[in-house]
């Protein structure tokens, strides 16, 4: 209920398109609902005439990553644009490209209702229902990290609630989650899809659990081509079951044809339609240099520059702006970049911070040192290929984006569909503490995390509404 | 157990509450409003006795100050004045005379008299009184979609740089009804004030005591006997 809450709340307090690509991905919406296609038209407008002059009103575009610009204030003016009419014709003239064109349809497919059952009212109305609509992949997202956690440790309810606390309450969670964007999607089919895959290396689970968690995973990939980084984790899952299970390599055969079929069954349709409509079935990366033009050597410095200082020996990559970038995109942007990024905590808070999540990771894996011999190892591989393949998909698809534009692409965000495994972390750690002082840590991490909550919405509304 | 957690959670959440009560008391906000003009550079060169307006500006709330930037073009500060007008009638609503004790390119807060009340269109314009020209800091039409700057009549091209300052600073929980009045905008007609009003409620209450009941469940003997 707190979840749901704090997410209508973050819906109807962040202004209307400040939130990052949100005018995209309202304008991809729009294009399936007035057109009835996807957008990327290239004679197409990037957003409808009604998006346009909506966002004109509202002084959208203007206060985009500008921090002493502000939205529209002018009861007058909001009237005005509430006394406009657009036609048709109007709201179905956008359908170009713009930075969602190349997303996979089926997060926009699922906001349709929602803008119908808006219809009623102006453009903003149907922003909010959109971003209402989106509210409920957040609980999933929680539901799935305390349901995995119940899998990792077993029913221990306070290591479930340390767990699920993360994307419950963490504000940027809950910023992405309630805005239009496919991403709260994508953290909610994460979160199963690591739940599943738990249960299956852990055999917990059962052979429906193969057929589950390859839907999931194809439901992820129709919701954006981050997600393709989650198959190979899927794939260790799903052969560790079939190994762990007994009968040998038929077994394993038998097990890996299912899952194919399933993920066939449900992704095929999308790579049937884009093979007709000649897009991109996975076009995340529009733009980006070809990959035979990559410079490994120079890929590599990049990586080893991302997250250490700069070695002598290394050439400066010049679209790296701070050392180690990794502090200011991973960890700065994760836990507080609202708005077009630019709404920002003091510097300071970022430090402590940073000193309560090292102190987090030291004591999670002081509890991993503590179970190594109990622990999974199959385990610890299926996490670390979810976690790995995305890291290292990011990468490189930020070093190709960076070859063609000189600019960095990547935002903390991205590592969100990893939130359940950040929640092992947290709970992991409690397992640290001293019996009688755990009821305490967990209460004071949630108070914080509350507290977070409460400062981060005030930061948003002072920095927006005066 | 389970009161261990709620005594840490009420703890820091009541602590973290009472510093955001505080910093909303305590701070001190005199900007009305603002045209979102950035000062890239002097846009408009006035010459002696030259005039440049913005306008039509709707004033959201009452203010009696401007904050500006000029520059002189390296010399030291000469006198000009600021007038704001109604943008209809063209009749003079506040004034301000400013002398030379100031510098090239320092941003200036010019007090009017009288106060400007909310409501108003105005043009806010900006008169060089010496003979040597100064340059008047904006940027790009872009920046303000719904006024544009004229010399003498004619459209610059450019918006002045140009932020509204209320007679007295006020806290954040002072501005609270015009921070909701503001979020309640271009959400959807039906987003009305009152609607914020009973959303910020709901939301403290529920931050305050949904969690705390989550960690007294979890450390219940109910939840440690499954």
């Amino acid at each position: 209920m707190a979840v749901l809450i704090a997410g209508c709340t973050w819906a109807l307090v962040v202004p209307p398109f400040q939130a990052p690509d949100e005018n995209a991905h309202v304008a991809y919406a729009q294009s399936i609902a007035e057109r009835g296609e996807l957008p990327g038209d290239p004679a197409g407008k990037f957003q409808s005439t009604e998006q346009s002059r909506g966002a004109d009103a509202a002084n959208a575009d203007q206060t985009a990553q500008q921090l002493f610009v502000k939205p529209e204030w002018s009861v007058r003016r909001h009237d005005a644009w509430l006394k406009a009419r657009f036609t048709h014709a109007q709201r179905s003239d956008g359908g170009g490209s713009n930075p969602a064109s190349t997303n996979p349809p089926l997060y926009y497919l699922y906001l349709v209702p929602a803008y119908e059952l808006a219809s009623g009212g102006d453009l903003f109305a149907q922003v909010s229902a959109m971003r209402l609509a989106s509210v409920p992949f957040l609980l999933i997202t929680v539901t799935a990290a305390w349901l995995l956690a119940g899998v990792v440790f077993g029913r221990r309810r306070p290591l479930q609630l340390a767990a699920a606390s993360v994307p419950a309450l963490l504000p940027m969670v809950t910023f992405v989650s309630a805005s239009v964007t496919p991403d709260s999607a994508l953290y909610a089919l994460w979160g199963i899809a690591l739940w599943l895959g738990a249960r299956l290396v852990t055999r917990q689970g059962g052979r429906l659990d193969i057929v589950a968690i390859c839907a999931v995973a194809a439901l992820a990939v129709l919701t954006k081509a981050t997600s393709y980084a989650l198959l190979p984790a899927v794939a260790i899952a799903v052969i560790t079951y079939a190994v762990r299970s007994g009968g040998g390599a038929r077994r394993v055969l038998a097990a890996c044809a299912v899952a194919a079929v399933t993920f066939a069954v449900v992704a095929g349709p999308w790579y049937v339609v884009a093979r007709i409509e000649d897009r991109p079935a996975s076009g995340q990366l529009a733009g980006s240099a070809p990959a035979s033009d990559v410079n490994f050597r120079e890929f590599g410095s990049y990586v080893l520059q991302y997250y250490l200082p700069r070695l002598p020996f290394l050439a400066e990559y010049a679209p790296l702006q701070t050392h180690p970038q990794a502090y200011e995109t991973w960890f700065r942007q994760s836990m507080g970049a609202f708005g077009w990024l630019e709404t920002r905590w003091p510097l300071n808070v970022y430090r402590v911070l940073f000193g309560i999540v090292l102190a987090i990771a030291v004591a999670a894996i002081v509890a991993l040192a503590r179970r190594w011999r109990r622990l999974d190892p199959m385990l610890l591989v299926f996490f670390g290929a979810a976690a790995l393949v995305l890291v290292a998909g990011l990468h490189w698809s930020e070093y190709r984006l960076a070859q063609g534009s000189g600019v960095l692409a990547s935002q903390g965000r991205y590592l969100f569909p990893l939130l359940p495994i950040a929640g092992l972390a947290v709970a992991s750690a409690l397992t640290a503490v001293p019996a009688r002082f755990r009821p305490g840590a967990l209460g004071a991490f949630i108070g914080g995390l509350a507290a977070m909550q409460l400062f981060a919405l005030a930061l948003v509304a002072t920095r927006f509404y005066v | 157990m389970s009161k261990r957690g709620v005594i840490g959670f009420a703890v820091v959440f009541g602590a973290a509450l009472a510093v955001l009560i505080v910093i909303g008391l305590t701070d001190s906000r005199s900007e009305a409003f603002t045209l979102g003009v950035r000062s890239d550079s002097g846009v408009v060169k006035l010459r002696s006795n030259e005039e440049v307006c913005q306008r039509p500006i709707e004033t959201i709330e009452r203010f009696d100050g401007v904050r500006i930037q000029l520059g002189t073009y390296m010399r030291p500060g000469s006198p000009f004045s600021v007038d704001v007008r109604s943008a209809r009638g063209g009749e003079r609503l506040a004034r301000a005379r400013v002398g030379s004790d100031w510098t090239d390119s320092a941003v200036q807060q010019i007090r009017l008299s009288p106060s400007v009340p909310a409501g108003e269109e105005v043009a806010v314009c900006i008169r060089n009184a010496a003979r040597q020209p100064l340059a008047v800091y904006g940027s790009s039409d872009l920046s303000n979609r719904t006024s544009t700057s004229y010399l003498d009549g004619r459209r610059t091209g450019f918006d002045l740089m140009l932020v509204f300052l209320r007679p007295q600073p006020k806290s954040t929980v002072v501005l609270l009804p015009s921070l909701i009045r503001h979020a309640s905008l271009f959400h959807g007609s039906w987003a009305s004030p009152a609607l914020y009003w009973v959303l910020l409620a709901i939301v403290l209450v529920v931050l305050c005591i949904l969690p705390a009941l989550a960690v007294r469940a979890a450390f219940s003997p109910s939840a440690r006997s499954e």
